[in-house]
């Protein structure tokens, strides 16, 4: 028995266990672009979805007397052309617009605001339990009326940016826990009707189909405007998300349905059967991971389109609704004439709205590419 | 789906005399419905395996050989139930299912799940593709220990029987976390079959095992398989196309053409002194290692039979170069002509018929 | 006419191919010379992995991701089906999505893929799979769907959406699959083994290419429809004056088939003679090894098959010297380890690739 003694044909170099996650793990990080999409999503959720209350120099509620204040610039040189390591901002001021006949603001260089790091804000609980009140930055608070609102503030005086970072939460959330019904949905659905065939198989086919014949926005809105206006803001979250999922399932429950019906085939499925495989141990087994990778890059790849599914439903008024905040419920409060005219810093959300869904996709693309299931043999 | 019509329960087996057998398949039947249209109505019916009798000694290898697409991987599924029987028994000669432990008769179409799963344990299959048949996402110890797990045997020195296992296939145990695309396909041909020992089979159905390797790694697992079958007492079903290593490894060898039995022999005998003509024409297409060597091939007139449709009579009498009018008409028997020697055919007595 | 007719087809002149793979780079091809001549069939023999479907690949310019010709070139005389003249082109030169290689793939040369399992399309049928071949070799830009792809084949060949079905139909029959108007409708799942392997040499062979490179199309298929398969072959080969390249692990239809062996080993040719000194006269010890270790038929003997001591090298760990040297039962000691062996002419047409028929000093 010489072949005992002799070395594998690859990777005896090295002894790494090539297991195809490791595998997609080292093709993946080749790729810069995707790894950056990556980085972006792992800080964005981490600031928004995590920690929102640190890095928002206030408190969600915290209104003020400037409303509708213009955005203050972080400076390091002041007017008289003196340079401060430390950022500071100059204090707004109030004045009448006599033509417009409105109140607006106007930066102060006689007052100024030095920026500081870790100061002492709004108190909150951190996590949802550790009470604190340090916030990333802010102004000095001993100092009276010192404020610092670097994306201005809307018509109740809140500051936008924390508005934002706090919208960011939900929005965040609804892509990736509808997402993730989806996943388990589509897939669970997807993975019976491929694999048992018959009557569930025409039931979910025929399901699917019926629901792709609508488009997906009426369809949405259609449902969302079911949701009775009595209804706590949370339940209507959950609601929302609910829905997204379910109008979404059908996608990838095809896709995955025509990968276990070629996997079916595969002889290492029927090894199983005839070492004596259950039907579920075959299915979580063998068939599902088999899957796995499309059902990655197919999700990755449509968490935009949930996230924009929420912005463009509470944008129409039809989705999230005040107190919740969200980006499509900034919109919405921005998406007036008027706002948009004279408070243009309340457009500040498309950004935000624009580099998740870049983001989302660069990473998508990267995950399709490391999981290419042909170049990997 | 199980549409086994008549299945005799053990007790109302009569086990032949030799008493040597592990396996005695009899009238097996594999029918896949045809289905056209939207509502997929059955419209007919191929008959991958029609009525196919044989047997398996203990610790003997069985070549089975046949035109491609005569049902002989077919029959391989349809044995151990991957495909739900449509009609004929499977006796094996079970130990799990027998309460006192001593080898007892079980007609395998007939049993329910749970005696399935059981009697699974003692029969294993080896598939042909390499790459196919190892599934990628797991590492090759979780592949061997699969069946372990399935019927509850994985303990803890579980993993020193899987690396003893590795070793007598010729791995090693610094393979137990790898995956199989780190692996040439001599070598994923060797999980295969060490995951088909993994629960101390007594047969082992091998579906074509070395059709996909090279000839040096097909000497290297032809020689495994002998010395596994040695230290084991294993029996073999052989499924192949290589003649050539058919004979080498088999101690008989059954012919199928279109789901049927033809010929069943002694290696030594069906090579040199075949009695079905199907026989004589397959042997004479083998091609041979020699460029000088001149090929007297039976050119088979005539469309290979459609087993959805087949001819009346002996199946092969369209292609027959001996076939007389009775050949059109009536179905030949399956009969022992000689000792141990079976034949398919109207004609054999007087037919002399040429071996290589 | 002998001389045009056996004029050069295809030249692979000291092709590299390698693959970056996580735990280094592989050498698939490490320098392979072939050549081949319109109407000749040469086989390409050697162990697993050793670089024959790479080669293959190569030359159809279908090198697989990871993988990159890195070297050498592949020159394909082509003649122009119109005027006859013959015009130049190096492969590995061509843009793998360009137009000129699409023309040439399937069309021009055609290739039966090992993997009949995941060659096919599960979602087509056998059908679908050859109006694809068809189509594509017409022209250019191929609609992909089922009766858009007859209806590409109605417009540019002039025939009826049944005629097309009936070049498909046609074409299984030819390959040995019986009932050809059913099987025509079946999916890749409700075919056997072989069968499914028919339906690919079907397409390979339904567009007349000029050369076919069939890597071991046989393997599934028992020994009857093995011969008729190879008739075919052979017949298209006499009317339309076709090469081929044959892949294959079974040396029975190698000696059947081929005119001239290559036989490879760890991505370079080892040995190269005429079918009939290869099988009587070989020199290199790999291909010496290689013809014992097969079972030969009517020589029923109890005794276990000759092997090749050990397995291929490790591709990150190649010998010094000569390749074959750790299992080389005529190695030796200071010279194959040490001294890597050229390509030499050992005989009339027949060159070897070893240090015993080399005059070398150490
Ligand atoms: N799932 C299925 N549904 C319908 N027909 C099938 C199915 N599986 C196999 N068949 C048909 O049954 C017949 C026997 O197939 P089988 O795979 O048993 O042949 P085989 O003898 O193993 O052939 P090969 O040597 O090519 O592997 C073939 O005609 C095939 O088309
Ligand atoms: N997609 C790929 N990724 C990485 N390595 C590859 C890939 N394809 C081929 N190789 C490597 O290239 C080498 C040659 O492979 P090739 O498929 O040409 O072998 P072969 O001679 O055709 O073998 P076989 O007889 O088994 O088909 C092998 O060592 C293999 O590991
Ligand atoms: S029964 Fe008749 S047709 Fe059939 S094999 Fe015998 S001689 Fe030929
Ligand atoms: S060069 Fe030496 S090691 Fe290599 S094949 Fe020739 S004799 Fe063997
Ligand atoms: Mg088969
Ligand atoms: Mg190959």
């Amino acid at each position: 028995m010489t072949a005992a003694t002799l070395p594998t044909k690859k990777s005896q170099a090295r002894q790494v266990s090539q297991s195809y996650w490791s595998l997609v793990w080292w093709k993946f990080k080749k790729n810069r672009i995707a790894v950056i999409g990556g980085i972006i999503l792992i800080l964005m959720y981490f600031c928004m979805a995590v920690i929102p209350e640190f890095i928002a120099p206030y408190a969600l509620e915290r209104k003020s007397s400037f409303t509708e204040a213009r955005p203050q610039t972080i400076r390091f040189i002041d007017a008289q052309g003196n340079f401060s390591l430390r950022p500071f901002v100059y204090g707004l001021e109030r004045k009448i617009d006599e033509q417009l006949r409105r109140r607006t603001y106007v930066e102060n260089p006689q007052v100024k605001y030095y920026i500081y790091f870790f100061v002492k804000g709004d108190p909150y609980k951190l996590l949802g339990f550790i009470p604190w009140d340090r916030h990333l930055f802010g102004v000095d608070p001993s100092i009276k009326d010192a404020h610092i609102y670097i994306m201005g503030t809307d018509s109740n005086g809140r500051d936008f940016f924390s508005r934002i970072i706090y919208g960011g939460r939900l929005s965040l959330l609804i892509g990736l826990i509808g997402q993730l019904l989806t996943i388990i949905l589509g897939s669970i659905l997807g993975a019976i009707s491929g694999y048992y065939g018959g009557a569930i198989d025409m039931f979910v086919q025929r399901f699917t189909e019926f629901l792709n014949a609508f488009p997906d926005i009426p369809l949405f809105m259609a449902l969302a405007a079911a949701i009775p206006k009595y209804w706590s803001p949370i339940t209507v979250y959950f609601m929302l998300t609910l829905i997204l999922a379910f109008v979404r399932w059908g996608g990838l429950a095809r896709q995955v349905r025509g990968l276990i019906l070629s996997l079916r085939e595969r002889e290492y499925v029927l090894a199983a059967k005839s070492a004596g495989a259950s039907d579920s141990r075959i299915m979580f087994r063998h068939l599902l991971p088999g899957t796995m990778s499309h059902v990655i890059v197919i999700a990755t790849l449509s968490i935009p389109g949930m996230i924009l599914s929420e912005t463009a439903l509470s944008w129409l008024g039809l989705g999230l609704r005040p107190p919740l905040t969200s980006w499509g419920v900034l919109l919405q409060e921005a998406g007036t004439v008027y706002a948009i005219r004279f408070a243009a810093w309340q457009l500040w959300t498309i950004p935000f709205i624009l580099a998740t869904i870049m983001a989302y996709n660069m990473l998508g693309d990267g995950l399709r590419d490391a999981m290419d299931p042909y170049s990997a043999r | 789906m199980s549409e086994a019509a008549t299945v005799a329960t053990p007790s109302t087996y009569n086990p032949p005399k030799d008493g040597n057998l592990l396996l005695d398949v009899r009238g097996l039947k594999k029918y896949f419905p045809i289905q056209k249209g939207l509502l997929r109505r059955v419209v007919g019916y191929v008959k991958a395996v029609d009525d196919v009798t044989f047997f398996v000694r203990e610790g003997e290898t069985l070549g089975l050989v046949g035109e491609s697409g005569c049902g002989k991987t077919t029959a391989g599924r349809t044995i151990i139930r991957l495909y739900e029987p449509t009609g004929g028994e499977v006796y094996f000669k079970s130990r799990v299912l027998s309460p006192s432990g001593e080898p007892q008769w079980v007609n395998m179409a007939a049993l329910d799940r749970a005696q399935m799963k059981l009697v699974r344990q003692e029969i294993a299959m080896i598939f042909q593709d390499p790459i196919n048949s190892l599934n990628p996402r797991m590492s090759v110890g979780d592949i061997v220990a699969e069946p372990m797990v399935i019927h509850g045997k994985y303990g803890p020195d579980s993993e020193q029987v899987i690396i003893s296992l590795l070793e007598r296939v010729g791995l090693r145990a610094d393979h137990l976390r790898r995956y199989p695309h780190e692996f040439s396909g001599g070598q994923r041909q060797r999980i295969g079959i060490a995951r088909a020992l993994s629960m101390n089979p007594r047969l082992v159905i091998c579906d074509e095992p070395v059709s996909a390797l090279d000839v040096s790694i097909q000497a290297q697992t032809l020689n495994l398989l002998q010395d596994l079958q040695k230290d084991f007492n294993l029996s073999y079903i052989f499924v192949a196309h290589d003649l050539s290593v058919v004979q080498h490894i088999s101690d008989r060898v059954a012919v199928m053409y279109v789901g049927k039995m033809v010929e069943m022999a002694d290696a030594e005998e069906l090579y040199t002194a075949p009695l079905h003509p199907y026989t004589e024409a397959l042997m004479s297409a083998v091609p041979k290692p020699d460029p000088l060597y001149k090929s007297e091939r039976i050119i088979m007139q005539g469309d290979v039979a459609d087993p959805s449709n087949p001819p009346s009579g002996c199946y092969f009498h369209p292609r027959c170069r001996y076939a007389v009018d009775i050949c059109k008409t009536k179905t030949p028997e399956f009969r022992e002509l000689k000792p141990d020697h079976y034949v398919a055919c109207h004609r054999a007595e007087e037919l002399k018929l040429r071996g290589v | 006419m002998e001389s045009i007719s056996k004029d050069l087809f295809i030249e692979v002149k000291d092709l590299h191919v390698e693959f970056d793979v996580r735990a280094g780079i592989v050498k698939a091809v490490d320098g392979m010379f072939l050549e081949i001549r319109r109407g000749q069939t040469v086989g390409v023999i050697g162990e697993s992995g050793c670089g024959k479907s790479v080669t293959a690949r190569a030359i159809m310019n279908m090198i697989p991701k990871p993988g990159k010709i890195t070297g050498g070139e592949i020159l394909y005389h082509r003649r122009n089906r119109e005027t006859g003249e013959v015009q130049t082109i190096d492969i590995t030169k061509l843009d793998p999505d360009g137009e000129i290689i699409r023309q040439i793939r399937g069309g021009e040369i055609g290739m039966i893929f090992q993997e009949p399992m995941s060659s096919l399309t599960p979602v087509y049928t056998a059908g679908q799979h050859i109006y694809e071949a068809v189509s594509l070799h017409r022209l250019i830009p191929v609609k992909k769907l089922g009766d858009q792809m007859v209806e590409t084949i109605v417009a540019h060949r002039k025939v009826t959406k049944e005629e097309a079905r009936e070049i498909a139909v046609e074409m299984l029959r030819k390959v040995g699959i019986p009932k050809p108007e059913q099987r025509v409708d079946s999916y890749p799942h409700q075919l056997s083994g072989g069968q499914r392997q028919r339906v690919m040499i079907a397409i390979a062979l339904s567009c007349q290419p000029e050369m076919l490179i069939a890597d071991e199309p046989t393997t599934a298929l028992d020994v009857s429809i093995e011969a008729q398969i190879l008739d075919v072959m052979r017949d298209l080969q006499n009317t339309v004056n076709m090469a081929i390249m044959f892949i294959t692990h079974n040396l029975g239809v190698v000696a059947e088939m081929a005119e001239e062996i290559v036989v490879m080993y760890m991505g370079k040719q080892v040995e190269r003679a005429r079918v009939v000194d290869l099988f009587y006269k070989p020199k290199h010890p790999y291909t010496q090894a290689l013809l014992r270790s097969i079972p030969r038929i009517g020589k029923k003997s109890d005794v276990r098959l000759a092997t090749i001591e050990g397995m291929v090298p490790d591709p990150f760990h190649l010998p010094t010297g000569c390749v074959f040297h750790p299992r080389c039962p005529m190695f030796m000691p200071g010279k194959c380890d040490k001294i890597e062996p050229s390509n030499i002419q050992v005989d009339d047409h027949h060159w070897a690739r070893c240090l015993l028929y080399e005059e070398v000093k150490v």
